[in-house]
C-alpha cells in the first residue's frame, strides 16, 4: 500500500470520527434541550436534529421548537450544553481537517 | 472590571462562601465558581438573582464588560442573529454555485475543484458548528 493510500485511508478514519462524534453530540444536546421544553418523545427529536447530511433536520427542529418555550432547565443542563456545544465544534474540526486530507489524498492517488 | 471579578467581590463582601451563594440560588458551587472565572456567563435571571443576594445593582454588575453585554445580546437578540445566520447560509450557497461555475471556465480544473472543494467544507462547518451554537 502507498503512502497517498495509508494517508487518504487516515483521513478518511478521521472524517468519519469527526462525523460521528459531532451527530452524537447534536443528539444528546437535542435530547435535554427537548426535555427541558416538554417535548414528547425527546430522543425522536435528538434522531430527527442529528439525521440530514445538510443539517436540515436540525435547522428544522430549531424552527419547530420556537412554539414550546424552555420551561424548566437546571443550571447544570445548561452548562452541559454549552460543554456539549465545545466538544460538537472540536469535532467539526476533525471533520473538516479528515475530508481535505482525504480528498487530497485521493487526488494524488489518481493524477 | 470584568463581571467574574464583580460577583466574586460582592459574594466576599456579602460575606458569603461560594456553597453558600449556590444553596440560595439553587445552582452548583461549580456553576458559582464558572461564573467568578468567566469559564461561562449567567444569564439574565440568574444575574437578578445575584444582584438580590449580593444587594449590588444591576447597573454595578452589567455595565463595563464588553463580554458579558456581547453575551446578552447573543442569547437575547434573537431576531437579529437569526438574520445574520440566514445571510450568511444563502451566502454559503451562492458561493459555492459561484466557484463550481468558474470551474467551467477553466482548461484543466482538478486542482481547483480540490481547492473550491476545501473552502466549501470549511465554510459549511463554521456555518454548522454557529447552527449547532443556537441549541
Amino acid at each position: 500500500m502507498e503512502w497517498n493510500q495509508i494517508a487518504a485511508v487516515a483521513s478518511g478514519a478521521i472524517a468519519l470520527v469527526g462525523a460521528i462524534c459531532t451527530a452524537w453530540q447534536i443528539y444528546q444536546m437535542t435530547v435535554l434541550d427537548a426535555k427541558a421544553r416538554g417535548l414528547k418523545h425527546p430522543k425522536f427529536w435528538g434522531f430527527w436534529a442529528m439525521n440530514g447530511n445538510n443539517s436540515s433536520g436540525l435547522i428544522l427542529y430549531l424552527i419547530g421548537r420556537r412554539n414550546y418555550p424552555i420551561q424548566n432547565m437546571s443550571i447544570e443542563d445548561q452548562e452541559m450544553i454549552e460543554t456539549r456545544k465545545k466538544a460538537a465544534g472540536a469535532a467539526l474540526v476533525f471533520l473538516a481537517l479528515g475530508a481535505i486530507g482525504f480528498v487530497i489524498n485521493v487526488m494524488r492517488i489518481h493524477i | 472590571m470584568e463581571i467574574g471579578k464583580k460577583l466574586k467581590n460582592a459574594r466576599i463582601k456579602a460575606g458569603l462562601t461560594q456553597e453558600k451563594a449556590a444553596e440560595k440560588i439553587d445552582v452548583s458551587r461549580q456553576t458559582i465558581s464558572n461564573w467568578e472565572n468567566e469559564k461561562s456567563y449567567p444569564d439574565i435571571i440568574s444575574v437578578i438573582a445575584l444582584s438580590d443576594l449580593y444587594s449590588v445593582s444591576l447597573d454595578e454588575l452589567l455595565k463595563g464588560d464588553q463580554k458579558m453585554t456581547e453575551h446578552l445580546a447573543e442569547s437575547t437578540n434573537v431576531v437579529k442573529s437569526n438574520k445574520k445566520l440566514t445571510g450568511a447560509i444563502i451566502l454559503n450557497i451562492v458561493l459555492m454555485i459561484l466557484l463550481i461555475a468558474l470551474n467551467m471556465l477553466l482548461p484543466e480544473g482538478t486542482y481547483y475543484l480540490v481547492i473550491v472543494f476545501c473552502v466549501v467544507i470549511m465554510s459549511s462547518s463554521a456555518l454548522l458548528y454557529q447552527i449547532i451554537k443556537r441549541i
